[in-house]
């Protein structure tokens, strides 16, 4: 430290000196303040030394001691001081010079506030931030997702004290994610009730010695709410955070939060998998076993067949889906659906009459062709189809409730109720076919749309009258009804007509018409089978149109079967007809029929296909797992649930029932696989691997 | 340990549990999903307002608000604890929004200087201890003139009892300027003598070529070179130590402008102050 002359000692403390004001003399810099100083305004003050006073008629110099005293001069004669102060330009203090620059970087900031909000580009300049991708391609304005955005200043000013801009502005985001379910707002978009009882089922079956204890994880379950109000979509979707934000991404500690079985990791503490994935049947029926175990088997027919012969991976590589049938199936199958060893469906059959029976009862039925000795095959029964048909009159359910449990065809000991809704059967019959040899289609259209219009679409009952061979029609009242036009229209105009009598003779004609008819049965189509009376159907190949409509059809009636002879109980009748594995066709023998959870039955015409809208708790995809497993991969996580020697029956129960019709419950079945085991998927998914998140095979939104 | 270092581990250790429970608690709230940006930017707002209330409080000298250091103390802790709670309010990301972002640099800003402005006053307080007089800074243009009145006063002198103007020429060539006004204020600032050893060592030399009164006019000149040196370095440190607020107090009142339309966006925007 230098030895100069100390400051202190040599300050003048009479030296007026105002640091904690704002505006100072400008003297003081030289070491002479003015006493009076500035005035607040910063202006100078600066007059005279003193203020002579007055004793007498003499003026005194008042000048203090502190400030040299009376001076020698003394006041001018008109009472001034003499001493007159030199002006200076006042300076701001320190203090003042701060509060300038800060009541300037105040005011700066106030104008660059409302110079943002009363932008025109205001939207975009209070943005805090981009929007991901995929919503800004589609949002380019505020209020969009914003319901205060609209208004102005003051409007924002209402709504930032409006507790319900959170659920408005959810409500906002649901109006484009629509797909995301009325209880989109509650957890997991499912019913708040349902989630109570998954959660009172899992807590049965929670096991202390897994559950984590963590007091992190403690806390925050005590930080959740407690009532089931519904959540914002904002609680886990953070916008605003760039481009290449993930909106969607949730620890496992969040997921875990809300759960009640709260574990460490996928690998520790995990549930164990029980059906995972065969929680139910398969849509179509194969069996695996018996097809690896026999069919495939080299050696056995030369088939090696791998799992990619018939399944290959969708376009998003999500799911294995199945080939089509002609690059699957048809190789072996193919021959079963053109199987002319068998009979096709009886659309139209004429049922076998005791006419003998009847007409002993003096009931007049006129022409009927079950009299002639060559129809062995005939039964006493109308086909489904037929009777559909029928109820379009109004008094057949009645007749069909007379005859009910009733052989036509053996009318001997009916009793005269009976022989007489035989006799109407008869006229009912004759009538239907008069009519739709006279009118064509139109009329087969207005019965089925009388009969079947409110449970079957009308695409269907097109297709269905559309595929009715009117020609063969007409063939089968020319050859078994030849004088139907007389018998129909005297019946009709209430005359009486003329009928062959007991003794008449086959006709001979007649005969040789239908042994052409035997002679000339399809491999495929329509033909008219004169041993059974019938008009029959054979399929046309794989994915026949009419015999898919008519199963569809036909599957109404399960869904809506009661004790009653109704139409759908003759549809049921139908589906009875034409879904039996044996039955031409053989559609069921592969494409399983399920009940939905409405009870309406269906029938499975594919394999499984992803709705575009469906999203499960659990998804899987495959393409990954393929690709990283290759040759091996699906074996690794698919193994057979018994020996590939052990080739399972023709025909399974949980496809086909013990009287031959398929089983509705899809649920109620044995999987030709095990279940996945946890184990083997830990193998890779493990804390280690980093693939252990819970989204990593779980959605939160379940549709 | 001495009570001043008791007392600073003490603060230290409470601060740092503090922004441990923070971050903790931040961990647990967003795992329980609850709006960590919304607790934390009340807190935050909270925070800042009360380290605002600090300038307040010295103007309300008067009331019993308690003492001053206290005040000060609990400014500067929980300034430090405001740079967690920052974070996690921004997630440890810069904004990308125009308001958020100035509000951001702003925030930083006014910590930055915080922080300077603290090591500032703890070291450049011990500085002006060790060097020269203490003396107000108010008072130190005063001084100055004194010393360079005196420093003319002793070259006129000379130039009336000899001859010479040797003292006169190196006066006007190299310490005029000098004196004039204040020098080397960030040479001061970083401890660097080197102007004054400089302009001393060439004083001294060119003591050779004066006579015996030059040499002791000369002597009395390098004295007030080391006074008017000793107050250029006071005028420094004290300058910096007033200067910094400069940038710290200033800029809060902004942050608190941008503080308040962040606050109105946020809640208009994302759900109600509530």
């Amino acid at each position: 430290m230098s030895e100069g002359p100390s400051h202190a000692s040599s300050f003048d403390e009479n030296d007026y000196s105002r640091p904690n004001q704002p505006w100072q003399c400008g003297w003081a810099a030289e070491g002479h303040a003015c006493p009076l100083g500035p005035t607040k305004w910063g202006l100078c003050r600066s007059a005279h030394e003193c203020t002579p006073y007055k004793n007498g008629d003499t003026w005194f110099c008042a000048r203090t001691k502190a400030h040299g005293g009376t001076c020698d001069e003394g006041p001018l004669p008109d009472g001034t001081c003499c001493k007159q102060i030199q002006k200076c330009q006042p300076t701001r203090s320190v203090l003042s010079r701060r509060g300038v620059v800060s009541f300037t970087v105040f005011a700066s900031a106030i104008a660059l506030a409302f110079i943002i909000l009363g932008s025109p580009n205001r939207q975009n300049l209070v943005s805090p931030g981009d929007l991901t991708s995929q919503h800004s391609q589609v949002i380019d304005r505020c209020e969009d997702c914003h319901a205060a955005a609209a208004g102005g200043l003051s409007d924002w000013t209402h709504a930032s004290f409006d507790a319900t801009v959170t659920q408005r502005q959810s409500d906002l985001c649901l109006q484009c994610h629509a797909e995301l379910g009325p209880n989109a707002k509650q957890p997991h978009g499912r019913n708040p009730e349902l989630l109570v009882e998954l959660t009172r089922q899992q807590v049965e079956r929670l096991t202390s010695e897994r559950q984590r204890t963590d007091g992190e994880l403690v806390v925050a379950k005590t930080m959740l709410p407690q009532s089931h109000d519904a959540l914002s979509c904002a609680t886990c979707h953070r916008e605003h955070r760039g481009n290449n934000a993930d909106l969607t991404r949730l620890t496992n500690q969040q997921c875990q939060v809300c759960h009640v079985d709260a574990f460490h990791s996928f690998s520790d503490g995990h549930p164990e998998f029980t059906t995972y994935p065969h929680e139910r049947r398969t849509r179509l029926y194969f069996d695996h076993v018996s097809h690896f175990g026999k069919h495939f088997a080299v050696g056995e027919s030369g088939r090696d067949r791998k799992c990619n012969d018939c399944h290959q991976p969708d376009v998003a590589g999500r799911y294995m889906l199945v080939k089509p049938f002609e690059l699957t199936c048809a190789e072996c199958h193919s021959h079963q659906i053109h199987d002319d060893t068998t009979l096709g469906i009886a659309v139209v059959a004429i049922p076998s009459l005791d006419v003998e029976s009847l007409r002993n009862n003096a009931r007049e039925i006129g022409q009927w062709p079950s009299e002639y000795p060559f129809h062995v095959e005939a039964t006493g029964t109308v086909s489904p189809i037929l009777r559909i048909l029928l109820h379009s009159y109004e008094g057949y359910a009645a007749i069909e409730e007379t005859l009910s449990g009733v052989d036509v065809s053996d009318l001997r000991d009916a009793d005269s109720p009976q022989l007489l809704a035989a006799e109407s059967l008869v006229w009912f019959i004759k009538g239907a076919l008069y009519d739709i040899v006279q009118s064509g289609h139109p009329e087969i259209h207005r019965r089925l749309t009388t009969v079947l219009g409110t449970n079957v679409s009308a695409q269907q009952i097109t297709m269905l009258a559309n595929s009715y061979p009117l020609n063969m029609t007409i063939e089968m009242q020319q050859e078994w009804f030849s004088s139907l036009r007389d018998e129909v229209e005297s019946k009709r105009s209430g005359n009486a007509f003329a009928h062959q009598t007991e003794d008449a003779p086959a006709d001979p004609g007649l005969a040789i018409q239908v042994e052409r008819r035997e002679s000339d049965m399809v491999a495929s189509g329509w033909y008219l089978h004169g041993s059974s009376l019938s008009l029959r159907y054979r399929a046309n190949g794989h994915a026949d149109p009419l015999l898919k409509t008519l199963l569809d059809v036909g599957s109404v009636g399960i869904g809506n079967r009661s004790d009653a002879l109704s139409p759908q109980e003759t549809l049921h009748a139908l589906f009875d007809q034409v879904a039996s594995p044996f039955a031409a066709g053989r559609c069921t023998k592969c494409h399983s029929v399920e009940r939905g959870q409405d009870g309406r039955a269906h029938v499975n015409w594919l394999a499984y296909r992803r709705p575009l809208s469906e999203h499960r708790f659990t998804g899987f995809s495959h393409a990954p797992h393929v690709t990283l497993l290759r040759e091996e991969a699906c074996a690794e996580c698919h193994s057979f649930n018994k020996a590939p020697g052990d080739v399972a029956s023709l025909f399974r129960p949980e496809f086909v029932t013990s009287n031959w019709l398929p089983a509705t419950n899809p649920h109620d079945f044995t999987s030709d696989f095990e279940p996945m085991s946890r184990a083997s998927c830990a193998k890779c998914h493990s804390n280690d691997s980093g693939r252990d998140r819970c989204l990593t095979c779980h959605n939160y939104h379940v549709r | 340990m001495n009570t001043l270092a008791a007392r600073r581990t003490r603060n230290l250790g409470m601060t740092v549990v503090a922004a441990l429970l923070i971050l903790w608690l931040s961990d647990v709230m967003t795992t329980a999903l609850q709006d960590t940006s919304r607790m934390s930017g009340w807190g935050l707002l909270a925070m800042i307002g009360f380290l605002a209330a600090y300038n307040l409080r010295k103007k309300l000298a008067l009331l019993p608000l308690g003492s001053s250091a206290s005040w000060l103390q609990l400014h500067i802790y929980i300034a430090l604890l405001t740079a967690v709670v920052f974070g996690v309010h921004l997630n440890w990301k810069m904004p990308n929004g125009l308001v958020e972002s100035i509000l951001a640099l702003l925030y930083l800003l006014v910590f930055a200087s915080g922080v300077v402005g603290l090591f500032l006053s703890r070291s450049l307080a011990k500085r002006l201890t060790t060097r020269g007089e203490e003396v107000l800074f108010e008072r130190i243009p005063v001084y100055r003139k004194r010393i360079q009145a005196e420093v003319e006063a002793i070259v006129f002198s000379g130039l009336e009892e000899s001859e010479s103007t040797a003292v006169a020429q190196f006066y006007a060539d190299r310490l005029r300027e000098f004196f004039l006004q204040t020098r080397n204020f960030w040479q001061h600032l970083v401890q660097s003598n080197r102007f004054r050893f400089g302009l001393l060592k060439e004083m001294q030399a060119y003591g050779r070529y004066l006579d015996e009164s030059e040499r002791a006019m000369m002597t009395r000149l390098v004295t007030c070179v080391e006074a008017k040196d000793d107050l250029d370095y006071q005028f420094s440190l004290q300058a910096t130590l007033k200067y910094w607020l400069f940038i710290h107090v200033p800029l809060t009142y902004a942050l608190l402008v941008f503080a308040a339309l962040h606050l109105l966006l946020v809640s208009a925007f994302s759900g109600g102050v509530s």
